[in-house]
């Protein structure tokens, strides 16, 4: 071994030596122990009924392909002593099972992850929502979930219902006259961010703005022959996706919008007020304004297309 | 096809519920269904922009869920054989395979009174009568006077398009740790929308673009999770195909020379990607996530010739150069690293670094000149300009607790940006910023944040070639300076009644190395917003909601105009503020009057929208501006239900919705047919006439739900 190879690898050698070492150091057990979810439906037969038909469920019937220990015990935890203090709440014992509305979000949400670590959890550690102690409980329940969200087993009926009710902020702007189709349940927020963590910006479902976008309209991906850079670059310099008071969700209202960028000569620097509404100047400021013309503004692959009007 | 599906998996269900079901297993459901009458007093698509609202008998929405030994089954949809309809299945088989399958159509619903005198003979070709043009050519002051005509003789028509999107994914589980994942999708979207297209400046005609177009995704992931180690594989494949090449269409003022337009739409593409990301769960609750991405996005569609003018040389594919076709090629690189560990424990802390790479290796293409709109000719070289950027962001975040009821963040970012063309090939961004959040006490909680971020350009040429005024400074990659601040209030007093209250604002200026009077562009944006929520439970059968909310958005702009044809002969400098609100409140009664037996629910939601359009000054001043009309949009909501237990399991009820949208928009709003200019004699564009229109609803239903 060489000697700058040596500086390379002992160091990375030594971190995983020592790392091992606080493992072994922090692995204590819990006193109690595992007794099989048998022993939960003499108390909790509402809950244990009800969980025959819960997705979870079924990690049971293959317990070796999940987890070592399967059944109520695989998230609450080992529950001799719960069982031993028989009901009793003043049994130090009885406190000892897992209870996810009593723990603090991170060690919630880490029992969680003893599966879910995967997917769309491969991200969570790092994500805004675990920054900020928004555990899993806080947005999924795993024995009272809704039904119509069965599937992924959420506290509210409509994903956006819960997602609004941190981001408060975001609902005046769904509530602006051109959006998304949020408001009629066609699309939710978790089509664009996934709210588990992405190495995206703002938690969205891809590497950059633009990504995301073309994943629906794809036919704005191109690669086209006349680029509008800044389309290109991201899709947001000219859209709020949240919601906008203008056509197309525009952030802007056109031909101001465009006329922030393009002033050469001409008409799009030409000031379009009242008068023009009535002038031979009103198809620049009336209907699609710009895009009148102006129609492949996303990009154009004709060779006559540079000013994307054909 | 889809729709056969569906009823099959339906027919699937039915018959599994109908088996009788083992000790080990069950079944259990609901529906609701109904029926409805409703009356518009303007047939305004607005009312059913992304929806459809029955009339008539409709299922509203269903779910079956049915297990038995391994298998536990989902099947739930709602508006059933609706322009909106959506289903999906899920199946799980013990933990070792699981399969969802879903089907949802969206439908956009863009206008219900456009006409127009053209006429879509095949598609994506839209002609007028030969006649007409050939009149219009030797007769241009009837041109106006044959085009009424026509349109007197066009039926009305609605416009709008609709996109079917069938999805599927499958999970299976081969061992502990190692789970693989197939998903697919298929978006069809077929319809028209408008689409404009000009003759010269000044003039032209707006047509149905033909929207037929097909995207599919498919997708294979490999997931391997060993102790603290995880990995993720990712591989997938995307290709978008466009069903109508192009579209074609009649000028109707001229039968030879400029006698019709070509637009050459949206290309088909392709995009291959892969991945690989890899986590480490270490000690002392310190993880690392690191991805590597790679994408390849292609296009190359035939191009077509110079213009469809069939007189000109250059309506030949010869008169193009040999290449024929864009051959684009764009490969995206993005690596992402981030280690976030806690060492104390109250202390914690992210360090992140994303690079975004966008490499354009699609060749420059020379041109030897264009045609502009179908129109003659230009000769002069024209050179295609592949567009390519990469963002860099490196940033640390810091949480630390110091009390019990206290968390503290903060966080530092840098992001630097290069292009390949733009005025600016370089700038650098930083931001600072912090969040605080209290619970003095139980019942309260205090959040506030803000953030400091400054923009500068670090390698730039404002020259623009002569096609733009060098104060121009573009707002996307312009000098900013921007602030942002904002908190919440939550209060629960008891356990009956919470209040949330939010306020943000957002404020960016942005300037270039010149004052900041004497720049061109976006200068300023100003965005301000609150809401209040509050929930109370008057008592064991009485819940009450209300919420508020209100959001301004004020951006301010200078230009100089130049109405010469002669660049850089600026006759007069312009700024401009627009004002754009929105407001909005809801409030919510369900009020349990005989429990489990009779219940009211009262809804009303009102949103307002308006803008404000105000030109500041204009130099000199003996150019007058004045500001165009207020534009509002108003939409008010009203609904009541009542609902009765007819016995266990089943309810019926009445309900009763009232709508109003109310719309004030110069620009979007009686927009005429023809568009002609005071005083004029002839057209300067030929409109489909898709305006907003205000009205008012009324929906009136009889609702059962039962559940099984």
């Amino acid at each position: 071994m060489n000697r700058a190879r040596a500086y390379v690898v002992l160091p990375i050698a030594a971190t995983v030596l020592l790392l091992a070492g606080f493992e072994a150091a922090g692995a204590q057990e819990n006193e109690s122990h595992y007794v099989g979810a048998q022993a939960c439906e003499k108390c909790h037969a509402e809950q244990w009924d009800a969980f025959q038909s819960n997705p979870h469920h079924m990690a049971e019937l293959d317990p070796k392909l999940v987890a070592d220990n399967v059944g109520c015990e695989s998230c609450h935890g080992p529950g001799s002593r719960h069982v031993d203090a028989d009901g009793d709440e003043k049994n130090p014992g009885f406190a000892t099972m897992r209870n996810f509305k009593k723990m603090k979000p991170e060690e919630a949400s880490a029992v969680c992850q003893t599966c879910h670590k995967t997917g769309e959890q491969f991200y969570w550690p790092q994500s805004t929502h675990a920054r900020n102690d928004v555990g899993c409980v806080r947005c999924h329940s795993i024995h009272s979930a809704k039904s119509e969200a069965q599937a992924k087993l959420l506290v509210n009926e409509k994903t956006s219902q819960l997602c609004i009710t941190c981001h408060a902020n975001k609902k005046a702007a769904l509530e602006h006259t051109a959006g998304m189709p949020l408001r009629d349940g066609a699309m939710t927020c978790v089509d664009c961010h996934n709210p588990h963590g992405s190495i995206g910006p703002r938690m969205i479902r891809a590497a950059s703005n633009t990504e995301l976008c073309v994943t629906c309209h794809m036919d704005k991906r191109g690669p086209f022959l006349y680029e509008h850079p800044p389309v290109r670059e991201n899709c947001v310099t000219c859209h709020a996706p949240h919601g906008s008071n203008n056509d197309k969700i525009l952030a802007g209202r056109r031909p101001f919008l465009c006329q922030r960028c393009h002033v050469s000569s001409r008409h799009p620097s030409t000031l379009y007020d009242a008068p023009d509404l009535t002038l031979s100047g009103a198809n620049k400021i009336i209907n699609r304004s710009c895009t009148n013309c102006h129609s492949q503004i996303h990009g154009s692959n004709h060779p006559s297309g540079m000013f994307f009007v054909r | 096809m889809i729709r056969t599906l569906v009823a099959l998996l339906g027919l699937l269900i039915a018959i599994v519920l109908g088996a009788p079901a083992p000790a080990a297993g069950g079944t259990d459901g609901s529906a609701t269904f109904g029926t409805e009458w409703w009356t518009q007093t303007a047939p305004e698509a607005k009312y059913q922009e992304f929806n459809e609202v029955p009339r008539g008998a409709y299922l509203d929405s269903y779910d079956l869920r049915t297990w038995r030994d391994r298998n536990l089954l989902l099947f739930y949809g709602q508006h059933a054989l609706r322009t909106d309809q959506s289903s999906a299945l899920s199946w799980w088989n013990g933990a070792k395979l699981r399969v969802d399958v879903g089907y949802r159509q969206i439908p956009h619903n863009l206008s219900s009174i456009v006409h127009s005198p053209f006429s879509e003979i095949a598609p994506g070709v839209e002609v007028v009568p030969d006649s007409m043009q050939a009149q219009d050519q030797a007769n241009a002051a009837g041109y106006v006077a044959r085009l009424r005509s026509a349109l007197a003789a066009s039926p009305r028509s609605s416009m709008g398009f609709r996109t079917d999107l069938t999805k599927a994914r499958v999970r299976a589980r081969a061992a502990r740790g190692l789970q693989f994942e197939l998903q697919g999708s298929r978006r069809m979207r077929s319809g028209r929308k408008p689409w404009g297209g000009g003759f010269s400046p000044g003039s032209g005609v707006e047509v149905w673009e033909p929207i037929s177009q097909r995207m599919l995704d498919g997708e294979a992931r490999a997931n391997y999770q060993r102790s603290r180690l995880s990995l993720m594989a990712i591989a997938g494949v995307s290709e978008f195909t466009n069903n109508v090449d192009t579209l074609t269409f009649d000028n109707p003022a001229l039968l030879t020379g400029q006698s019709k337009g070509r637009v050459d739409l949206y290309p088909n593409s392709r995009s291959v990607r892969g991945s690989l990301a890899l986590a480490y769960r270490a000690p002392m609750r310190t993880a690392f996530n690191g991805t590597v991405a790679l994408s390849r996005n292609t296009q190359n569609d035939p191009w077509v010739p110079f213009t469809a003018n069939t007189t000109s040389p250059y309506s030949s594919l010869d008169s193009l150069p040999p290449e024929r076709s864009t051959h684009a090629k764009v490969i995206v690189f993005t690596q992402d690293y981030r280690v976030t560990s806690h060492p104390l424990k109250d202390l914690g802390g992210t360090l992140r670094f994303r690079q975004y790479d966008y490499v354009n290796h699609t060749p420059v293409h020379t041109f030897s000149g264009a045609s502009q709109a179908d129109a003659a000719f230009t000769v002069g070289a024209v050179e295609s300009e592949p567009a390519g950027f990469k963002h860099q962001t490196y940033g640390l975040d810091l949480d630390y607790k110091p009390l019990q009821r206290v968390d503290l963040s903060g966080t530092a970012e840098r992001l630097d940006r290069t292009r390949t063309i733009r005025e600016v090939q370089a700038d650098r961004e930083e931001a600072v910023g912090g969040k605080v959040r209290i619970r003095p006490i139980d019942k309260v909680s205090l959040e506030g944040y803000a953030r400091r971020a400054k923009r500068w350009t670090r390698n730039a040429d404002f020259s623009y070639d002569g096609g733009e005024q060098t104060t121009l400074r573009r707002f996307d990659v312009a000098d900013r300076k921007q602030m942002q601040a904002g908190g919440s209030i939550g209060l629960t007093p008891t356990d009956r009644l919470d209040v949330t209250a939010t306020f943000g604002y957002l404020f960016e200026k942005y300037d270039g190395d010149l004052a900041d009077t004497a720049a061109i562009g976006l200068r300023r944006i100003h965005q301000r917003n609150t809401s209040a929520d509050i929930t109370y439970q008057a008592s064991a059968n009485l819940d009450l909601s209300g919420s508020v909310g209100w959001e301004q958005n004020t951006s301010r702009q200078a230009s100089r105009q130049s109405r010469t044809a002669a660049f850089g002969t600026a006759d007069s400098t312009w700024t401009l503020r627009v004002k754009d609100e929105g407001l909005f409140g809801s409030a919510g009664v369900d009020w349990r009057a005989m429990p489990d037996k009779l219940g009211f629910n009262l809804g009303f939601d009102y949103s307002r929208s308006p803008t404000n359009i105000a030109f500041a000054t204009v130099s000199p001043s003996t150019v007058t501006a004045l500001n165009p009309p207020y534009i509002r949009y108003r939409r008010i909501d009203l609904s009541f239900e009542t609902r009765y237990d007819l016995a266990a399991g089943t309810q019926v009820g009445v309900l009763y919705a009232w709508e109003e949208f109310d719309v004030t928009d110069f620009s979007a709003q009686d927009i005429p047919n023809l568009g002609i200019a005071a005083g004029a004699a002839n057209i300067n564009y030929l409109y489909l006439g898709d305006s907003f229109q205000s009205y008012r609803a009324h929906r009136l239903g009889l609702v059962v739900r039962k559940k099984f």
